[in-house]
This record gives C-alpha cells, structure tokens and sequence, in this order.
C-alpha cells in the first residue's frame, strides 16, 4: 500500500522502526503515523465499538473525531492519526477486553 | 514564563500570525496537537496554472523553519483544552500558560456525511485520504469510490490517482437529512460552475466549462449522461447515488442506483461495485469550539461554512485580546488564511506598542487579506464574498 | 387569532410531561424559548433516587413519581432507557457515619428498601471504588433514565394527543384581564388562552413577573463532566455522602464541605460515557467555568474512584437548576391571577418528579380531591410567607 515512488513528491528516505500492534510486530517508518503504519501493513481495524463491538478504523485524519483512538503504551484513547509511531511502540485496540 | 501571544493551531494561518508578531518583536508560542506544523498544508498537491506544482508540505516545512529560525516557540503533540480571560490558556495535563494575546486558528474540519455502512473500516474522510496518500505515501485502498461532489472532492480525487490509486468513481450521496444539497444534482452544477473559474485542476475546470451556458445549466442536471462524464480518467457521475457501504467486517464494495430523468432513483436497478475504500466528502466547517467556549459571540452564517466567533476588521472577537485566524473564521484557502493570520498578528503587535506606524501596517494587512481572496484560485464556499459582508455588518451593530 | 385551552411555557422535562397530561382533555400548545429538553432538562445527570431524598413528605411525593416510572415506557410508546441500576451512597468519611446511619433508619421508615454496606461489600458491588471509603447504602430501588430522551419522549406522545409544540419562541408578555390569564403574546404571536402553565425551571421567575407575580426561584449552578465511552464499569449510580449532606444540612451543619459545592454523582450511560458530577454554585446565569471547578470535580471523583482515572474527558456540561430554597418545587395556581400555574423549582429532582408533576397539575387545574395530600406541601404561600 506504500507509494514508493511519488511523480512529483519523488521517493521518500526514513528509517524503520518495530512497533506491536495486539500482540503481532509489523514494520513502520519513522514519522509516520500509527494509523498509516498499520494501514501500509494492511491493517485497518483499530477498535471496537463499545456497544454492537462493531470494528472502527481511521475517519477523519487529523485527530478530530477519535474514531481511531487505541491504548498506546498503557495510555488509553491515543489517537493512532496523530500520534507518531516509536521504536518499540505497543499498541492495544479498544473495546474488546479491555474496557 | 509570560508570553505576549499564545497561537494555537500550527496551520497556515497560525504559523504566518507567529512569524509576523515575532518579527515585530513579541514573545510568541504555538501550541498544535498534530506531531508536526503546517496543518493542512501538510496533504496539499496541486498544480497552480502557470506557476508549477503547490506541494503544501514544502510551504508548511519553509515556515516552519522561518518561524524557528527566528526563535518562535511550538509546543506540538500539546491539546490546548480550554482558554480563560485574562488569558490563560490551559493545557492536556492541566499545564497552564499566561499570554497577554490569544490568536485561535483551529482551521476546520469535515462535515460528517452519514450513508449506511459508513463506519466500517475502509471508509474515510476525504480529507484523511489526502494526508494519507501525499503525506505519509500510503494508499488508502487500491479501487477507491468517492462519494460527495465538491472543489475538495474532486482535487483529491485527482491527487489519488496520481499516486497510483484507481479511482472507480465520482458518486452522489443517497437523499438523508446529512446530505441535503450535496445530494442535489442541479445545486452541485450551478455551484461548480461558479467555483471553477480558475480551477487549478483539469476535472473542476472542464465541469465549470461545460456550465457556462446557463440554458446548459439548467438542463445539465436532467441530461447528465447516466454513465458519467469521465474527466481524465475519473467518471464523474452525478446520475448515481451510493445508497449503502457494504462489507462484512470491511468495505467491500458500495452500492450505486441510478437516477432517472425525473430525479429519482432506482433502487431496483442498483448494483455493487467492488472496492476497498470509501471517502466520503461532506464538505468543510470552522472548528470554532474553542472560540465558543471562552464566551465569544458565535454567528451562523451559511456562506462562510457554518458557524464562526464574530470577528471584527482587525480579527478580534467579541472577547477582547482574543483573535482568530484562517479556516476559524470560514471556509477558504491556504494564502486567505495566512493574510488573515498576517493581519491579527499585526492588529496584536500594534496593541503590544511594537509599531512605528501601526494604522498603515493594519490598512496594508487588511488589504492583502482582500487581494488573496480576489486572486484566490480554488474557492470553497460559493458566496465567500458576502458571508464576509455579512460579518462586517454583524460586528458594525454589536 | 389563534385559542388554545392552555399555554405550557417551558419544554423541559416538566412542561413536557405537563402538556402530556393536559391534552387528555385540552387543547394544549407548548412554548419553548429554544429546543426541547435543551436547557436544565438536558444538563442533568441520569439517577432517580430515592434513598437521597429527604425523609417524610419529599419521599412520598419520590415515591409517587418513581411508580409511575414503572409503565411510562409503555405509556410513552418508546425507549426512555429507564432501568432498575441501583443506588449507592458512599461514606468516605467516618464523622458521616453518624448521620447516614440516621439517615437510612429513616429512610428505612419511610418503606425505602435501603441497607448500609461495609467497605467491602460496597467494593464487591462497585469494583471501581476506592479501599479508603468506610462503607456506603445501598438500594436496588434507585433507578435511572435518559433525560434527553425523557424530554422528547414526553414531547411526542404529547404531540400524538395533539399538542402543538412551537421551539424557538419566547413569551413576551402574558396578558391579564381583570384579575384573570386572558393570553400571551410570543415572538411568533398572540395566543388566547384562559390558562398558563408555567413551566419555566430556573426562568419562572422571569415568567412569572410577566403575570405581575413576585417569584423567587434562584438558578443553581451545576457542572458536570463527560467521559469517553467505555466497556461497563460503573453499575447504577454513585452519590458520595459529602452529596447528601450539601444537600439536606446547611453550611453550619456541614463544615468540611469542599469548593464549589462538590458532591460526587457517577454514572454510565446506556452507550458507555461516564457522567460525573458535580457541583452546587449560585452564579447567576453565568455559563461560563473556570477550569479550577473541573479539576475540583474530577479530583473528588478519582478519590472515591481511581479506576475512572484514566478515562478521558471529552466534555463538560453547566446547568441552571431552579432552586426555591426548601428542596421541593412550587405546583400551585397563584391567587389574585386566575388561570395561571406555577410547576416550578424542582431543583436536582426534576427527573425523578417529573411524571407526578404533569399528574399534579391536571388534578390542580381539575380540582380533584385525590392528590390534594400532595399537593398541599408544594403550595406557593409556604414560600412566600419566609
């Protein structure tokens, strides 16, 4: 899902980072995203809603609707579109187990 | 420590209102809750007739730099949550900041726009494509449909394909008490027209065009080809309405029923089309709690996006020592927002006692303001001109 | 010119469930200044008490309301989220052990199913409670519903017995004639009527000033705070005993009372927020909180509860609740103006009274005798004569 090769933005240069998405390691690019880093890896369910347990992913993209919100290194309702990914990030979704 | 300015918002508007007020010699701080400045410049591509290609996040990084070169401060991945007279503006984790001025430029979000299945993975806001696709480079789906016809909506339908995602279609929302006009062929026709004058995007322009005539107009709606216009190589189609998003724990496909010659449409005849991402597109609106919370005279006004703090000429709101900037104060572009920031950061200096002659640099402001949007090229509010008439008004009586 | 039986002023949860009950046999129109249940009604928690409520004549008049709970959502013909969660009322402090063992004996008196549990037994009912606490009461009476959608749901069984609801319209004036209601005037019209109800909460007194009758109900300033949604954690609804006693005692009794009249009041909503309140505040109208008061709020609450501290706060509420200064509200005509009502000043209660003010104010306007007994504590002379 990543864009290599851009016709007029060109390629882009950033290093790898690990992060854990529920358990499962995946590979990110530094400054990116959790959302994005997840979406280049395929994945797009971030929670689950709390009462039907309907899968959620990104919405809006700039951290104003908190659909995509997930616990980040123990903190709850980061917002995987506006929070920067780390080197060893660990990344829980919402409203399955946990309340 | 005690700052003269406190901007929150690190978008055009903000960043240019703290590179002006520093410049003139006032102790400014940013405060964003993005992990990086710029905004929406951040997503922005398009390419500027005769001028080559606006790659926002260029812009956005040459601000920044200028704005900290010049020892202006940003406090980013920082929610401001609350601003108190006097002023203090109050941050996550109850920090809170004394500043003499405050200059809310929160930009704007978008409009939901609510179709059946429209939570399920897959489906996103217009805008989330463009900062996904030409920010962070990854593709939001690989056939994506488009559903909303707007100046927003149709650039970005073009960005995406120029990343290399297929675009299946420009699509109509279904009729609901969310879509209203979005979901009116003749209303979307006679206002492209008028927003597509100097269209920076081939799709936006040819669709203006093609409007002119207003006998054309008029008929335009009702003889539509039902298949679509296709315009480059993405099928505009303002004869078909998706009227579900389905997917069992994804999208999958969407679901489009045509409309017949009397506007209406024909479920029986609706089929899937397969595709694994959904923007939707419902169209911009100020991002102006903030503002309301504090206390500000807050006024509706349609032309302008939706509901704003009344501001007056020098782009203070009924709040004294508390001015707005950019998308806050209505719908329009990039170089609006930053003449706009220029002009509050000039208004604020000029109160700070840092201008030799501040009545000429606030009438130079004030008409900079005015050139950017008379030049503008992309317009998104149809009636921006007298929306901002009407504010001027509103402040004169109250 | 336009005849209505009776004009019902306000579109709160009172003058809903009031214009609800007139039209069995009137032609009723509702006038509400902005939208329904937008001002008090829609600024309020979700609990229906009992087990706080005053020992003696405010039970009974609870009691009353919260039995015609039990059918009201079939009545209403739609979901008011009404539910049998329980109520507990936690004692942090061992000086209110005194005076909540007082308490629910009377209570108990008064027929409330209400017992007093250790620290222990409270924690195996509430997980989320804090170790510290001394113990709480506990009743499984206590139940709770959705004031927004209590409100509407009033609203439209109302409009189904064909009551006309204008929003956005404000009375202006009411006219009087010969000591008797003969109209109002509204921003969209005259409206002939031989009765008004007023219905106005924290703005009767302006209402009534505009019938020439001198009413003091004072609006009393409460914030409360709204979390994100989240799994299930709080069951029921949670007061602290620092609650009832800002309530019932005065200053003098209650001496370590915290700032801002903070007492805890916890809940979740049926779609997971937590509402945590609140305060208690004579500011006027003024909306606007300084964010001293939320903190205050939110740092009461984390200490009998630490589980809800890492929630996240999304938002905050003020409303003005109507406060006549004895706990109970005024449903009363007014002597000297014929024709015009007063159903006002339910304060903290207008939820639980709700349904037994619309039945009040039909059996006062009908002269019944059976709810005299209820009627006679709620008169507007007891009041005036302070």
């Amino acid at each position: 899902m990543r864009i290599a090769d851009h016709p007029i933005l060109g390629k882009q240069r950033k290093r790898e980072v690990t992060i854990t998405f529920n358990g499962t390691s995946y590979t990110a690019l530094e400054g990116e995203s959790i959302a994005a880093a997840l979406l280049a890896n395929n994945i797009r369910t971030l929670r689950y809603s709390e009462i039907a347990k309907s899968p959620r992913a990104l919405y809006c993209g700039i951290g104003h609707c908190f659909e995509c919100r997930v616990t980040v290194d123990g903190v709850r309702s980061k917002r995987a579109c506006i929070t920067t990914v780390k080197d060893g990030m660990f990344i829980s979704s919402q409203g399955v187990d946990s309340p | 420590m005690k700052f003269d300015l406190v901007v929150i918002g690190a978008g055009p508007a903000g960043i240019s209102a703290a590179i002006k007020a520093r410049k003139n010699g006032a102790h400014v701080l940013i405060v964003d809750e993005n992990p990086v400045a710029g905004g929406k410049l951040l997503g922005q591509l398009y390419e500027v007739p005769d001028k080559g290609w606006w790659i926002g996040q260029r812009i956005a990084e040459k601000l920044v730099d200028q704005a900290t070169s010049i020892g202006v401060q940003f406090l980013q991945e920082t929610e401001a949550w609350g601003i108190f007279p006097g002023w203090k503006v109050v941050l996550e984790n109850s920090e809170t900041i004394d500043t003499s001025y405050v200059l809310i430029a929160t930009g704007a979000a978008e409009k939901a726009l609510p179709i059946p299945g429209w939570t399920k993975p897959g489906v996103i806001a217009i805008g989330a494509a463009q900062v996904l696709t030409n920010y962070h480079r990854v593709k939001p789906g690989k056939r994506v449909a488009i559903i909303g016809v707007d100046p927003l909506s149709l650039s970005i339908a073009q960005e995406l394909q120029l990343a290399g995602v297929e675009v299946v279609g420009i699509y109509l929302p279904p009729i609901n008490p969310f879509s209203q006009e979005k979901a009116d062929p003749h209303y979307l026709l006679t206002n492209l027209a008028k927003m597509s004058h100097l269209a920076p995007n081939q799709l936006l322009k040819t669709a203006g065009k093609m409007l002119h005539n207003p006998f054309v107009k008029k008929l335009a709606a009702k003889w539509y080809p039902a298949n679509g216009l296709k315009i480059g190589n993405i099928p505009l189609y303002l004869r078909k309405r998706v009227m579900e998003i389905g997917g069992e724990t994804e999208v999958d496909h969407i679901r489009v029923a045509p409309i017949n010659r009397n506007g209406g449409t024909v479920l029986d005849d609706s089929i899937p089309v397969e595709v694994d991402c959904v923007c939707l597109s419902g169209g911009l609106y100020p991002l102006s709690e903030l503002a309301g919370s504090v206390g500000c005279k807050m006024v509706t006004i349609k032309e302008l996006g939706g509901t704003i703090p009344l501001y007056s000429p020098e782009m203070e709101t009924t709040q004294s020592g508390l001015f707005v900037a950019g998308n806050i104060t209505g719908i329009e572009g990039a170089k609006v927002a930053m003449a706009q920031g220029n002009l509050a950061a000039t208004a604020i200096s000029s109160r700070l006692g840092l201008l030799e002659n501040p009545s000429s640099a606030l009438e130079q402001a004030i008409s900079e303001v005015e050139k950017e949007r008379k030049n503008a090229i992309l317009t998104f509010m149809p009636q921006v001109e007298e929306g901002r008439e009407k504010v001027t008004t509103m402040w004169k009586t109250t | 010119m336009e005849t209505y039986d009776a004009v019902v002023i306000g579109g709160g949860v009172i003058g809903t469930s009031i214009a609800y009950r007139l039209a069995e046999t009137r032609h009723v129109l509702l006038v509400e200044k902005t939208d329904i249940g937008a001002q008090t009604s829609g600024a309020c928690d979700k609990a229906i008490f009992l087990q706080s409520k005053k020992p003696g004549f405010p039970i009974k008049l609870a009691k009353a309301s919260r039995q015609i709970y039990e059918n009201l959502e079939e009545e209403l013909e739609t979901s008011i989220e009404f539910h049998k969660g329980g109520g507990m009322i936690v004692i942090e402090d061992e000086d209110h052990i005194e005076f909540m063992e007082s308490f629910v004996k009377k209570q108990q008196k008064a027929g409330i199913d209400v017992t007093l549990l250790d620290s222990k037994e409270a924690r195996s009912i509430q997980p989320s409670l804090a170790e510290y606490i001394v113990g709480a009461t506990y009743s499984k009476e206590d139940a709770e519903v959705n004031p927004l959608k209590l409100s509407q749901a009033f609203a439209q069984a109302a409009k189904r017995r064909g009551v006309d609801i204008r929003t956005h319209t404000e009375v202006i004036d009411i006219d009087i004639q010969n000591g008797k209601v003969v109209g109002v005037k509204t921003t969209s019209g005259y409206i002939a009527t031989e009765l008004v109800v007023n219905a106005g909460g924290p703005f009767a007194g302006k209402i009534a000033e505009m019938a020439g009758v001198g009413l003091t109900i004072m609006p009393r300033r409460g914030v409360i705070l709204i979390s994100e949604k989240i799994n299930p954690m709080i069951f029921g609804n949670i007061l602290c005993s620092q609650y009832i006693a800002a309530k019932h005692q005065t200053d003098e009794e209650n001496k370590k009372k915290p700032p801002y009249g903070i007492g805890l009041s916890l809940g979740q909503t049926k779609s997971g927020n937590l509402l945590i309140g609140g305060s208690r505040e004579f500011k006027g109208f003024q909306k606007a909180i300084n964010d001293e008061i939320l903190a205050a709020i939110a740092r009461h609450a984390t200490r009998i509860a630490p589980a809800i501290k890492p929630i996240r706060i999304i938002r905050s509420m003020v409303g003005f609740r109507p406060y006549t200064g004895d706990g109970l509200p005024i449903i009363d005509k007014v002597e000297g103006v014929e024709g015009f009502v007063i159903a006002a000043g339910h304060e903290g209660d207008g939820i639980a009274l709700a349904p037994i003010t619309g039945k009040l104010v039909v059996s006062l306007v009908e002269n019944r005798k059976e709810d005299q007994s209820l009627l006679k504590p709620l008169q507007f002379k007891r009041l005036k004569a302070v």
